[in-house]
Formats: C-alpha cells, structure tokens, sequence
C-alpha cells in the first residue's frame, strides 16, 4: 500500500514567451517507509512535480492542467484549502535546498518551530517548547531550549538545514520531501546531514521523496530512483536495477558524467626531460582582509585569508586546488594573478617577481595569465555580443592582425565548441555550458600561458560539466597550457587534475600527486574530506 | 544596539551645527537689512535698532552669541514684531502643527498600509491596480491642487465641511488631514506593496506554506515584520515632507500653524524668525529621522544584535 | 570592413538587452500613453512662441474672466488673459524647471556616485557620509531660505532643487557601480588588462544606464512638483514669468467664481505627472525583467 500514489501529473507554465510544458503526464507511488530518489538536471521539473503536490509551485504562472496525487485517500490536487493545510507541515514534510533562505529571518528558531505544533495540534506553548527543544537535541543541535531563543542569522548553513529537518520532523510526518537539502552544503556539512537523514528515517518509519541532481548521492541514500528529463519521467527502478542495468541512454549518459574516474590516461602530465620547469613559484603568501573588529577602541583585527602558503604549478600540468567553502581558495587563485593585492611573500612567473608590478608591466603579465569564474551568468558583460567580448582581448593585447580579427574570433568560437553563426548574440541568449564556453574562448584569446580557473563547472549540470572538464583537459593539452584548477568538488579534480593541493583556513595543508593525495591522504583533515565523498557507483561497462 | 544609538545621535551633532551655520550666514548675506521694507527710516533709528539687535558686532561673536542663546532655546525676538520674542512665536503655533502631522500621518498610514496590503496579496489583478492607480494619482495630483479642489467640492459646492480653520468648527480638521496626508498614503501604499511582494516571494515565505501555517499567519506574523521595514524607513523623510506640507496646508486653509508663520516669515524678511523656524525644523526632522532609523534596526534582528557578517 | 559586412550578413542576429527592453516597454500601454503625452507636451512648448493662440501680455480687461469657449479654450483669467496661452507658456518654465534641474542633479550624482563607487575605500567613505549629512537637512526649507535670501530668480530655482536632488542620485548610482565592481565581468576586465577608465566605460556605464534612465523619469516629475508647491507660495517663480504651480496659485484665489482657472492648469500639471511617473515605472520593469516577472 503506498503512501503517496501520484497519476498522470501535468504542470504547465504560462510565460510571456510561451507555455513550458514543466511536468508531462508523471506518475509514480511512494511506499511506506521508502526513499524515492528523483534525480534530475536542471529544469527537467523534478522540483516542480513535487512542489505542485503541496501547491507550491506559483499560480499564475504555474498551473496544474490534470492528475491525481493520492495520500491516504485523499486527492492533493483536488483537496479543499483546509485539508491541504492539515496535511501541510503535519502529515508530509518538506525541507528545501538552501537552508540560509528558507528560514525567516525575522523570527525566532523557536517560534518558527513551535507554530508548527501549535498549528496542527491543540498542545500548549510549554508543551510544544519542550517538543521543540528535544527534536533539535535530535537533530544534533545541543542545548535546545536556549538556542529556540535564536534567530537563524546566529546558526551556521549545516546547522539551519537541521533546523529544517526539526521542523519537518515535528510533526511525525509520513512523508518527508527533500528538495536537494545538502546541494548548498560543503562536502563534509553534506555527509553529516545524510547521515542524519538515514538515522531519522530508521527511528520515524518515515518515507522520503529525495530531489537530487547528484546520482552518487542517490546510490547512498535511496530504496528506489525515478530519473526526470524535460519534465517526463526516462526511467524508474530499485536502486540497485538502475546503476547494474541501465536501460535509458539519458540514465546513461548522466551516469557517464559523473566524473568518478581517475585522470585519464593519454591526458596526463608527463615530466619533461629538463627537471627545472616551474612556470608559477609561489612562496610565504600571505593575503589578508580586514576582519570584524569586536570592541569600539580595539585594535583592527586582520584575517588571513591566504596564510603563507608555497606552492609551484609546473609547464603543462593541472595543478588541483581543493577546500571547502571559506578556505581561501578563491582568494588564493585571485591572489596568484594579481587581482588581490598580497601582504607578504613572493609569486614569480617564469622567474619573474609579480606581486609589485607597475601598470605598464601588469598589462603585459595579464595576457600570460588567464582566469575563468565560477558564474558563468555574471562573468560575462550582459551588454556585449559575443563578437565584442572575444574582440576586446584581441584588440587589447594586439593578440591577431586586424584584417584577421573576425577570422581568428571566429576560430576561437570553433575550438570551444560553440558555433560562428552565434557570434553575433549576447549572453543572455546562450545557455549556462554555452556562456562558459565563451568565457573560456576570451581567457584563451590572448593565448596566456597559465589559465587560472575558479570553479569553472560548479554552477553546471553533471552533463554539461563533464563536457566541460573534457573540453579543459583537450586545450590544456592541445595548447600546451598550465592550469590552476579550483573547486570544492573532488571527484571533479580526480579527474581533471596531476597534482591537488588542499588548503584549510588559508593554508596548505597537503599537496602531492592526485591519486597519492586519493589512496593515501596524510592529514586529517583530507582523511575528513575524502572519507565524505559520496559513496562510488558501481561502475559501468562504457556506454 | 545602544551603541547604534549613541553614535547616530553624535552625527547628528554636526548636522545641526551645520544647520545652524549655513543658516545663519545666508540670512547675514542676504541683500537688504531686515528694515529695509519699513518706511524710511532715520539713519539714526536704523543704528539704535542694529545696535538693539547687535547687527554691529563682528559676524564670528553673533554667530556664538546666538548659538548660545539657541541651545537655551532662545532664538531672541522677532524682527516684525519685536514685541514678541520666537520661541513664544514657535511655540504657539507648534501645537497646531504638530497636530495635523500626526493626524495627516495616521490617515497616511491607515490608509497607505491597507492599500498596499489589498494590492500585494493578488498582484496584478483588479485588487492590485485600483489601489494602485489611486496612489498614482495621490502622488500625481499634488495638496496645493488637492487642497482647493476639496474645498471646491466638500466645503463649497455639497457645502458638507468647513473651508477653513483649526478647531473652530466642527469638522474643520477633516479636510486639511486628508489634504496632507494624501501623498504620503500613496508613497506608503506604494512602498508597502513592493516591501510585501518582495517578501511574500522569498523562500521562508514558502517554508511557512509548506508547514500548514495558514495565509493570514503567514500574512501578519511572516511577512509583515519584514515587509513594512520599507515604510518604517520612510516615516523620518515622511515627517519631514507633512512638515514642509504644512506650509501649503496651513495657508490653503488658513491654519496658524509653523508653517503659515514660516511662510509669512519668508515674506516678511523676518530673519530671526526665519532662523529660529529652520533650526527648530531642522532638530524635529533630525530627531524623526533618528527615530525611524532605531525603529528599523530594532525590527531587524540580524542589525540589531550585530551581524556576523 | 567589406568582411565585416558580410560576416553580420552569415550570422543570426543577436538580440541585446536594450532591444528586448524597448519591445517590454511598447507592450506596456500607460508608459508608452505617457511617453506619446510627454512628447506632445514638449513639441508644445518648444513651439509655444509660434503657435500659442494669444499674445503673452494681451488683456481683454472688457472681457474679465470668462469661461471655455470658441474663442479661448479654456477660458479667460481675470484681466481677460487667455487661459490656454499662459498655461502653454508656463508649461515651458515647468517643465524647462524640470529638465534642467535633473540635468544638474544627473550630472553631479553620476559623477559623484560613479567615483566614490569605482575608488572605494576611504575616499567612498567620506564622500558617502557627507551624502548622508546632505540628506539629514531639512531642504525644503534650505531652498525657501535660498529664495528668501537671494531672490526668486530661476536660475537659482534649477541650482537649488538640483542640489538636492543629486543625493539620491549619487546614492543609485554609487550602489550601482559599488555591485557592478563585484561582479566577476568586470573582475574578468581587469584581469584582461584592461585601464579603469575602459572599464568604466566600456563595462560599467552601459550596465548603469538602465537604473540612470529610470530614475531620471522619476527625478523629473518630483522636480516639477518641487518647483509648482514653491511657486504656489509665491516663493518660486516670479510674475511676468509663469510656471503651472504659480497659475494653479492664482486659480485658487479666485476658485469660488472661476473655477475653471484652478481646474485646467491642475490637470495639465496632474497630467504630465502621470505621464512621467507611468513611463518611469514602465522602464523600470522593462529594463528590469526581473520585477516585471509574474
């Protein structure tokens, strides 16, 4: 007997450019006590189909053309206002993806969890307080009667999301939906809350619908998988039928991308005949920023957020750089191409000191040192085509000959794999792998020597991000580059990356080969980092 | 929090200095002394009255000697009536005034707030435009063209209200609280209604839906707090606009409010009136703006109690 | 340059922001009533010498106050001055007055902003705290004061309100650039190489003019208005000249008989109003799609 029996869900949006068809014809049942994992890329309507069950979705421009969602007998799509405010928060539970929004700023912890109760049940405010209290203590948040007091400004992300998880558990739900709850969390926050999940679910018989784009999460958590695709349901199956027997080529296709790999093969870096080959040398640098200063007459306090730090990048290879969310990676990399200014300590580019340039001899260093950003939405001048972005460079660094200007950019276009009959378009008519694409062809127009790139694929699918990460290891090759690579993800520098350094609160707290680095991590911190990668998948036969 | 306070109240210190400073060599730059406009005026008289008024001192010893006089709150006397000193002056009309703002403010907010609640709630829709549409034309249609037209229909042709007055007849209060706190309800309505859409589309508003809090808990007890911060920011610039409203109410219908003195003081050259006027005005608006800006760190828990970011 | 050409001739034609805000902007029906008003308005008063129906000075002093007819459209004023005539002529000032003071508030509030903005640090410090100090003044006041002590000329009307208005617009424009700084287009223009001066032009001001235009619209109207209450107390513009606010002024005096002189000037100032705020509001969901996304 299923808890939640869903039939023929069809939601449409109405837009001024349109009607996007979010969710065609999805059906599917949620056994008691069961995690449904429903993994998706974005915009594949795994969200909406399950917001539409509680009627959260927008309406307009969201509506719900037909369907049935059964729980307990009751139709979800076609119940009063009243029932659906008592099934709401008591009997399914919903907690969402970014924990720093979805709790109200402006109220307490406790009153934000004590109205649930008082909403559904007739129970008094000490009563529903000491409630409140104990399932915080459950969640693993000690102390729960002072930190009720709160408000979720005073919590860190990890922490609200168990606060999310509280809420949800309340109640004692029947069902709990989770819309990618770790997707904003570190690696580390991630395990934790996953752990957490699987203890609840054990002690509550609770059944949850898990939204996810990530599948390596769903082979750790999830009983059965359904995968989504332009708001139509490819694939569904037991867990372990979907990752041993593969029937979909999307399925496939997404479970190729994980990058679950180690670095492959022809791409690698090979050590030169001559030893002396370090194009980046960088020694004792240090970075800091203005830290809050806690009394009036005190001292300004600094924070270093790039702390001593040595590390050389070789010719040719991928230099990984790993850390959590905070560590000063970004800093570091924006520091390494003399976007920050350094406090102390050297960086030398082919031998040359370039911490203390002057303008002159700073624009010259720029055409050798390339960065690509993280957001490929906000890296890109919404008010250039793309002709304009990749002609600025060009222009700039007198990079080609100006007869040969349309020429050589549309070259560039062809060699990041977008199409010269774009050329004349603009950001935002692009999609998010396209715009990274082009942001990749302006760093490489210059033709730098080292390109720096902060987490370039983070904001991407798992598809897009992998054509992405083959198309870096092809140019780097191709074009005899050297790379910094910065990411939180480390699956992705597994794959992509020679060697990885993984730095801490500002330091560098290991750096080695990769697989070194992998298989025999020293410190603990980097035991910490990589025992929290999501379980592997059982590997596929090449598709 | 009490640090906020302390040290936005030291800012304000310099501002009224400023004030007071500006004011006072404006009023020692302008062409023509205060006894110019009277009938001619023997040389001699116009010696005793400087020297009464100390007009011959060196411009550096008026300026402390009247600064001195102004923090006991004496602005000394008026120059048109010498007979009747301006701190008498502003505190005879200040009751007057300060009861239309307060009663402008009330219909301002009362009807601003609604307006801007009814609209956000169906936004774009019918519940959304007609409110909307009537603060466009409170904003467009301005009091010294709203005043008289109220007159024209209310107090003239359906002869329902008084034209004029302040509590002399009954009812003579309606018309000018409406004529001055019409603007202000249509920015409040319009402020309201922006500060409410922008929360009620904000994820926690969502988390709030899913936990089966009903609409108008959500409505009140989610949204409003943070919702309204816009309006409460609003209120100090919002003092300061009924007060110089009050110029063009109070003499539309013929209030002896501040305002009318202030008016009639421009025109009369009545420096020390002037002077004495702006520089009360000037701590009054100071102190509003003050106030809205505690009230809004107050309602905002992540200021108050120190971000830590 | 012949290459060129026939490059944009092989290529699918990209569409910028700016074009898809003007197609927002034609869909909206009250901005673009507001903006066809607007023109009308200002073709008027460019052309008032040449077509105005009556002379600036005649007095019918045998006619009086007369109301609407054939002959003058909106009625006479007391001296027997042709309605229609002085409001088109005091259109000019209003809206001369509402030009040029926003002119003046644009360019030192850009400037400001833009620099205190792009140099951050102490200088945005400074320059950002006597922009609060500024607002902390009763200007209303300030300006009465100004017209008491200098005079009622208009040229001291533009600078005055000007003066004021310019704080807010250094505060748009300062947060604008503030933001625009962080974002990792203009962090991908240093790293390029790029001079600050390019990228301020070449990156930050065409992001920037979205929120300048829109707020001009908004400057303007509430410039108008500013210079109507003080010329409706008579401190503003001064006879023979005449601007909306002063005819309004005069309409009341006489409301009670002549109705009608209170009534067209209010509603020719009423409406332009309008005009300008809905246009203003229409750009800003046009340029904005984010709030205009329901």
């Amino acid at each position: 007997m299923p808890v939640l029996s869903v039939k023929n869900l069809t939601v449409n949006f109405y837009t001024r450019d349109g009607i996007v068809n979010a969710v065609k014809d999805v059906s599917y049942d949620v056994d008691a006590g069961e995690v449904l994992a429903i993994v998706g890329e974005s915009g594949s309507g795994k969200s909406v189909s399950s917001h539409a069950l509680l009627d959260l979705i927008a309406r307009p421009p969201g509506k719900i053309e037909s369907g049935h969602a059964y729980f307990n007998d009751i139709d979800l799509l076609n119940c009063s206002k009243q029932q659906m405010r008592s099934i709401r928060g008591n009997k399914i539970a919903m907690i969402f993806q970014d924990p720093m929004t979805s709790l109200n700023p402006y109220m307490t912890i406790g009153s934000q969890l004590i109205e649930v109760l008082t909403t559904h049940s007739v129970v008094d405010k000490k009563t529903a307080t000491l409630k409140a209290a104990h399932v915080l203590e459950e969640v693993g948040i000690s102390d729960g009667l002072k930190r009720l007091k709160q408000y979720p400004h005073e919590f860190s992300g990890g922490m609200r999301q168990r606060v999310m998880i509280a809420m949800a558990l309340l109640t004692e739900p029947e069902l709990l939906i989770a819309d990618e709850p770790t997707t904003a969390l570190d690696v580390t926050i991630q395990a934790q809350i996953f752990e957490l999940l699987h203890a609840l679910r054990k002690r509550y018989n609770i059944a949850i619908i898990f939204i996810t784009h990530d599948l390596a999460v769903v082979a750790q958590l999830a009983d059965r998988v359904l995968v989504m695709k332009d708001g139509a349901i490819v694939e569904q199956g037991t867990t372990a039928e979907i990752f041993a027997n593969t029937q979909h080529d999307y399925t496939k296709n997404l479970l190729a991308a994980i990058p679950n790999s180690q670095k492959p093969e022809q791409y690698r870096y090979q050590v030169p005949a001559h030893n002396n080959n370090s194009i980046l040398e960088i020694t004792k640098l240090t970075t800091r920023f203005p830290g809050l200063s806690s009394g009036l007459f005190q001292k300004k306090q600094y924070l270093n957020a790039v702390d001593n730090v040595d590390l050389s990048l070789k010719k040719g290879e991928i230099l990984g750089l790993v850390g959590e969310s905070g560590c000063g990676k970004s800093t570091l990399s924006k520091t390494i191409i003399q976007l920050i200014d350094s406090h102390e300590g050297s960086v030398k580019f082919e031998g040359e000191e370039i911490t203390s340039l002057d303008s002159k001899h700073l624009k010259r260093l720029r055409k050798d040192l390339q960065i690509i950003f993280q957001d490929p939405y906000a890296s890109l001048n919404p008010r250039m085509s793309v002709y304009d972005i990749l002609l600025e460079p060009l222009k700039l660094h007198q990079a080609a000959p100006k007869d040969q200007l349309d020429q050589r950019i549309k070259e560039l276009m062809r060699e990041v794999g977008l199409s010269p009959s774009d050329i004349r378009k603009y950001p935002h008519e692009f999609s998010g792998g396209q715009r990274q694409r082009i942001a990749i062809a302006r760093a490489l127009a210059v033709a730098p020597k080292v390109i720096v790139a902060d987490e370039p694929v983070s904001a991407l699918d798992v598809t897009i991000q992998a054509q992405i990460l083959d198309l870096f290891l092809q140019l780097v090759k191709r074009r005899g580059l050297s790379m910094i690579f910065v990411s939180h993800d480390l699956s992705v520098i597994r794959y992509l990356c020679d060697r990885t350094a993984v730095m801490s609160e500002g330091k560098i707290i290991e750096v080695d080969q990769t697989e070194t680095v992998f298989n025999h991590p020293k410190n603990v911190y980097t035991q910490k980092l990589i025992a929290a990668i999501p379980t592997e998948i059982p590997h596929q036969s090449p598709a | 929090m009490l640090k906020f306070i302390f040290f936005r109240m030291l800012q304000a210190i310099p501002v009224l200095l400023i004030v007071i400073a500006v004011t006072f060599i404006l009023i020692r730059q302008a062409p023509g002394g205060p006894f110019d406009s009277e009938k001619a005026v023997s040389p001699y008289v116009l010696e005793k009255l400087n020297e009464r008024y100390h007009l011959d001192d060196p411009l550096y010893q008026q300026f402390f000697d009247y600064l001195g006089n102004a923090v006991t709150g004496d602005f000394g006397p008026s120059f048109k009536y010498p007979t009747r000193s301006v701190s008498e002056m502003i505190f005879t009309g200040l009751p007057i005034t300060f009861e239309l703002a307060i009663n402008a403010m009330v219909v301002a907010l009362i009807i601003g707030i609604s307006a801007g609640l009814i609209a956000a709630l169906r936004p774009n829709t019918a519940q959304d435009y007609i409110p909307m549409s009537a603060a466009m034309i409170g904003i467009c249609m301005p009091s010294f063209l709203m005043g008289p037209l109220l007159v024209l229909v209310f107090g003239i042709w359906l002869e329902w209200l008084p034209v004029s007055g302040w509590g002399y007849s009954a009812g003579d209060k309606i018309l000018p609280s409406i004529t001055l706190g019409a603007t202000y309800a249509a920015y409040i309505a319009r402020l309201s209604r922006g500060g409410m859409l922008e929360i009620l589309s904000q994820d926690f508003i969502r988390t709030a839906r899913a936990k089966g809090i009903p609409e108008h808990i959500i409505l009140f007890k989610h949204a409003l707090r943070g919702g309204l911060l816009p309006v409460v920011s609003f209120l100090g610039p919002a003092i300061a606009g009924l007060l110089s409203g009050s110029f063009v109410v109070e003499t539309i219908f013929q209030i002896p409010g501040l305002g009318r003195f202030y008016v009639q003081a421009a025109f009369n050259r009545d420096y020390t009136m002037i002077m004495g006027t702006t520089i009360f005005f000037s701590v009054l608006i100071i102190l509003f703006n003050l106030l809205s800006d505690i009230i809004a760190v107050m309602l905002n828990p992540r200021l108050s109690y120190g971000d830590k970011n | 340059m012949t290459a060129n050409q026939t490059l944009r001739a092989d290529t699918i034609q990209g569409r910028s922001l700016w074009q898809d805000a003007i197609t927002r902007l034609r869909k909206n029906h009250l901005a673009m009533a507001g903006l066809v008003i607007l023109i009308i308005m200002v073709v008027v008063a460019l052309l008032t010498p040449w077509i105005a129906p009556y002379s600036y000075e005649v007095q019918d002093l045998d006619l009086g106050a007369s109301p609407p007819s054939a002959a003058h459209w909106l009625g006479t004023d007391t001296f027997g001055r042709d309605l229609l005539t002085r409001v088109m002529y005091g259109g000019r000032v209003s809206l001369a007055v509402g030009f040029i003071a926003t002119t003046v508030a644009l360019v030192i509030g850009v400037f400001w902003g833009a620099i205190a903005g792009y140099a951050g640090g102490r200088t945005d410090a400074f320059m950002m705290r006597l922009v609060d100090i500024l607002y902390a003044l009763p200007f209303m006041i300030f300006i009465i004061l100004l017209m008491v002590v200098f005079g009622r000329s208009i040229l001291l009307l533009f600078l005055a309100i000007g003066c004021v208005e310019w704080l807010t617009m250094a505060r748009i424009v300062r947060g604008q650039v503030l933001s625009l700084r962080q974002q990792e287009f203009v962090e991908a223009a240093v790293a390029m190489g790029l001079s600050p001066l390019t990228i301020i032009i070449r990156h930050i001001i065409p992001n920037i003019l979205g929120p300048i235009i829109v707020y001009v619209t908004l400057t303007i109207p509430s410039v108008m208005l500013l210079e109507a209450f003080l010329s409706f107390l008579g401190l503003g513009i001064q006879p023979p000249q005449s601007s909306w606010g002063l005819l309004i002024s005069y309409g009341v005096e006489t409301m009670e008989e002549y109705p009608w002189l209170l009534l067209y000037p209010g509603l020719v100032l009423s409406v332009t109003l309008f005009s300008l705020n809905f246009l203003g509001d229409g750009l800003r969901d046009a340029l904005d799609p984010k709030t205009s996304k329901d």
